[in-house]
């Protein structure tokens, strides 16, 4: 076999391999009905298209760029399957109390009640300061 | 020479449709192959997966047949190769079982291993947080959402075919969530996460040293039990800035500012800690001319910041919100001015009043009921 054979022998392995491996976290992630990580389910779509980048790449034997794209595609499922798993063994063993890695939009009224909420805490600060120091003198 | 030319070209034709013909039977025979594997797998994991692909190889066999009726024996080549391609995916696929693990082996130092080692830090630092249950603090958790998203950027950098853009972002990833970790060491007396940066170079060390020096003050704050005045705060708070405009400089890719940037913070942070011992130092008038409460011009930005979120917010009287935070700003100013001049009882009762003018500036800006004063 020739090296450029060699190597595309390798690159459709690689991609049968990705193939299932975001196949089985597609379907683990389905399953784990205990809590729906939005990160998984982010590094999910984006795999999703990163494989079929990558397909495309191997299909017109640049195999180069199929190299690349498929690690980017590889380092996302990885993540997800990371990310999943943590959560299955707090959802098993802990309190279910998630880390969640995503941006939670808040309320401009919770945002503006936590605002008012610093500024008033600074206050009293000063207010217990001056206690302190009324008793003092 | 005519009828030679002739011969040769109807000869090169004949050539290649003979090995279109050879290259359909063999797709044909795979595909048979594989339909049988199906038919003997019929509990694998991966049959739905297996199916598409065997589905895409049967289009591109009659694609195939088209090309070679017309003559066409690249294309047809072309069609046969894909089909070939599907059909190996597809068979090996079949064989699956479902517990496979895969893991590509990067280059030390590539692009790759650097986001790679991200991922497995930020999700280890997550684990061992869920694990131990340990605090996290509202900043704590915005970094590591920071770090996530730091991650994510990494990896489409790949994607697009930019592996320093990759390395860069991985780095500043990497240092973001060693800071975070001496955080939560700091907030939980103990180690949650160890992270480690491979392949650091100089600068990158500079920065760690920064987020050291940063844990280290905090650490003789905590130790010393006493609370911290606004002018440590401020220093700190701008040690910890230094922090993030470095980190955000290598992720930009722009090195020229971030020694000095990093020299800068670590100055502040020397003189928050200076600033701290002096606070904590055995002569009692050196404690009194510490302020251990918040500066009135950050306490004036923090409502301003608040004024123009409660304007986008379209409240019905904005006015009236404006007139009472403002009142607030201004007592709130007040009893620190009276409070520097030993002026406690005045200082007491301005304090009292900027606390009763921003309940009532919130009532009117949140809530439903109409406002009153509320005392403390």
């Amino acid at each position: 076999m020739s090296k450029h054979q060699t190597k595309r022998a390798a690159a459709v392995q690689k991609q049968a391999k990705l193939e299932m491996l975001l196949s089985k976290l597609s379907t683990d992630y389905e399953a784990a009905t205990f809590h729906q990580n939005v990160v998984v389910a982010d590094c999910l779509n984006k795999a999703c298209a990163a494989m079929m980048m990558a397909s495309n790449h191997l299909f017109a034997n640049r195999l180069d760029q199929f190299l690349r794209v498929s690690n980017g595609a590889w380092l996302l499922i990885d993540f997800g399957r990371r990310l999943l798993d943590a959560d299955a063994v707090e959802h098993l063993l802990g309190e279910s109390e998630y880390l969640e890695l995503n941006e939670t939009v808040v309320s401009p009224t919770v945002s503006v009640d936590g605002g008012f909420a610093d500024l008033e805490k600074e206050i009293l600060k000063l207010r217990s300061v001056l206690r302190d120091r009324k008793k003092v003198d | 020479m005519k009828f030679f030319h002739r011969f040769q070209l109807q000869l090169i034709e004949w050539a290649a449709k003979r090995q279109a013909k050879t290259n359909l039977d063999l797709l044909v025979d795979s595909m048979a192959n594989s339909n049988q594997l199906m038919q003997l797998i019929r509990d694998s994991v991966f049959r739905a997966d297996a199916q598409q692909h065997i589905d895409s190889a049967d289009r591109d066999y009659r694609a195939a047949v088209r090309s070679f009726k017309d003559d066409e024996f690249d294309e047809c080549n072309e069609f046969i190769d894909r089909g070939m391609l599907h059909l190996e995916i597809a068979q090996f696929q079949l064989r699956g079982r479902g517990d496979e693990a895969y893991e590509p082996r990067f280059d030390e130092g590539s692009a790759e291993h650097l986001v790679a080692h991200l991922s497995r830090s930020l999700t280890g630092t997550k684990l061992a947080i869920e694990y131990c249950n340990c605090t996290v603090r509202e900043p704590v958790k915005n970094g590591l959402i920071s770090v996530t998203a730091l991650f994510k950027e990494a990896a489409e950098s790949l994607l697009d075919d930019e592996p320093e853009a990759a390395r860069r972002t991985a780095c500043g990833g990497l240092l973001y969530l060693h800071r975070i970790s001496m955080q939560l060491e700091v907030d939980n007396q103990r180690t949650i996460a160890d992270i480690t940066i491979p392949h650091s170079g100089k600068l990158e060390k500079r920065v760690k040293e920064l987020s050291e020096r940063l844990a280290s003050c905090q650490r003789s704050f905590a130790s010393a039990g006493l609370p911290i005045s606004a002018r440590v705060r401020s220093h700190f708070a701008q040690a910890e800035r230094d922090l993030c405009i470095s980190i955000d400089n290598i992720v930009e890719g722009d090195s020229e500012e971030i020694d000095s940037t990093v020299s800068a913070g670590l100055m502040e942070v020397k003189l928050a800690e200076k600033f701290f011992l002096a606070a904590t130092g055995s002569r009692p008038e050196e404690k009194q001319n510490l302020p251990m409460y918040m500066a009135p011009l950050e306490f004036k930005a923090i409502a301003h910041q608040l004024l123009h979120a409660i304007k986008r917010m379209k409240v019905r009287q904005p006015d009236l919100v404006e007139k009472h935070l403002n009142a607030a700003v201004r007592y709130y100013e007040a009893a620190v001015a009276k409070f520097s001049q030993s002026d406690f009882s005045e200082s007491d009762r301005l304090a009292r009043a900027a606390y009763l003018d921003l309940d009532y500036a919130r009532q009117v800006a949140l809530s439903k009921k109409p406002p009153r004063y509320l005392d403390i």
